[in-house]
């Protein structure tokens, strides 16, 4: 029984550990690829805006199953197979995203606290509890979508794109208080 | 709605612009995909800067560059979250309008990539991998369906002249 108990929890330790190197290694191509169009991404920022719409249209399209359907009637296992291939890439590289954006956020506001004089410990507390939530809801999402795909997570991704909105939304308001 | 964001986003005279080339020149494109080869066609490929030279003659080289950056940008992000159903349909009629053999069109959509050129400077990375990743999928599907497809399309007309008033768009 002993014997079972420990193959289980070095099997789920395993996973865990290749489920953390995997994100790594998509965290840090993301970053180099960030560094590289950040001129451009921070006008396209201010300019456009991150529109909420878009982003639920965005999220449909990689974690819904509508498309799976629609090559699922075209008989064919190769693009079946391509499908899903390129949507849990898709998944896997707006998952890692997130948790980039969410940790540049949080430097930023780090940056910030350090000089403010009117540091609001509650705050403080429910943002970094936030930030946490958003960073278990991520690694869960991309466990999840390595394992079984991305299609049917689009409830789970939607719940991690509004924590992310939050903080973001919660580090602005903040940043206007220490400015001011 | 639409009239209200680019008011925001396009002040003055590129917002005016943005109106115009929608009204005189996308409007006469029928197809989303092909509004969107048609603005990136507007696009110097050395300096990244649109020029045309109808908008700029009307409203100035700035305004016109911001109205189609903008448009660019705006209907780049309706092709990319079009459903790969709708997308596949877009690039068929788009495939039949180049009036090309379908086995060719696919060999070159499939090897070279031109729609890579297609993608705006300033775009969120993830509806840019998205779009390429849609239209790789796209293209696959229709290769799948070749044995479908007409070798020698009929009726297919060419791109839509955008505006007669206006002279195409000049590169550089």
């Amino acid at each position: 029984m002993m014997t079972y108990f420990s193959v289980a929890a070095a099997l789920v330790l395993f996973a865990g550990l290749a489920a953390y190197i995997l994100r790594s290694k998509y965290e840090t191509s993301l970053l180099g690829a960030r560094l590289d169009d950040s001129s451009g991404a921070r006008t396209c920022d201010a300019r456009c805006g991150e529109d909420v719409h878009v982003a639920g249209r965005l999220l449909s399209r990689v974690f819904s199953g509508e498309d799976e359907e629609f090559v699922a009637g075209l008989n064919s296992s190769r693009l079946e197979r391509l499908l899903v291939q390129e949507r849990k890439r898709l998944a896997l590289h707006w998952v890692s995203r997130k948790v980039v954006e969410a940790r540049g956020i949080m430097r930023e506001h780090a940056q910030a606290a350090r000089t403010a004089r009117d540091l609001q410990i509650s705050g403080e507390l429910q943002l970094f509890a936030r930030y946490l939530e958003l960073r278990a809801l991520c690694g869960l999402l991309f466990i999840l979508v390595t394992a079984f795909g991305p299609a049917g997570m689009q409830r789970l991704a939607a719940e991690t794109d509004a924590l992310f909105l939050r903080i973001r939304g919660a580090r602005t308001s903040t940043a206007g208080v220490t400015a001011g | 709605m639409e009239a209200k964001v680019h008011s925001v986003v396009l002040p003055g005279a590129a917002g005016e612009a943005h109106e115009d080339f929608c009204a005189r020149s996308l409007a006469r494109i029928p197809s989303a995909l092909e509004r969107l080869i048609y603005i990136a066609s507007t696009r110097d490929y050395n300096s990244g800067v649109y020029q045309h030279e109808g908008l700029a003659g009307r409203f100035g080289l700035e305004a016109a560059a911001a109205a189609l950056e903008y448009a660019h940008w705006e209907v780049f992000q309706a092709v990319s979250l079009l459903s790969l159903r709708r997308l596949t349909e877009e690039l068929r009629k788009y495939m039949e309008s180049s009036r090309e053999q379908p086995t060719a069109f696919l060999n070159a959509w499939q090897k070279l990539e031109p729609y890579r050129v297609a993608i705006p400077l300033r775009v969120d990375p993830t509806i840019a991998e998205l779009f390429i990743s849609n239209i790789k999928i796209a293209l696959a599907v229709l290769r799948h369906r070749l044995p479908e497809l007409p070798d020698h399309p009929q009726a297919s007309l060419p791109l839509p002249s955008p505006d007669p008033r206006s002279p195409l768009p000049f590169r550089s």
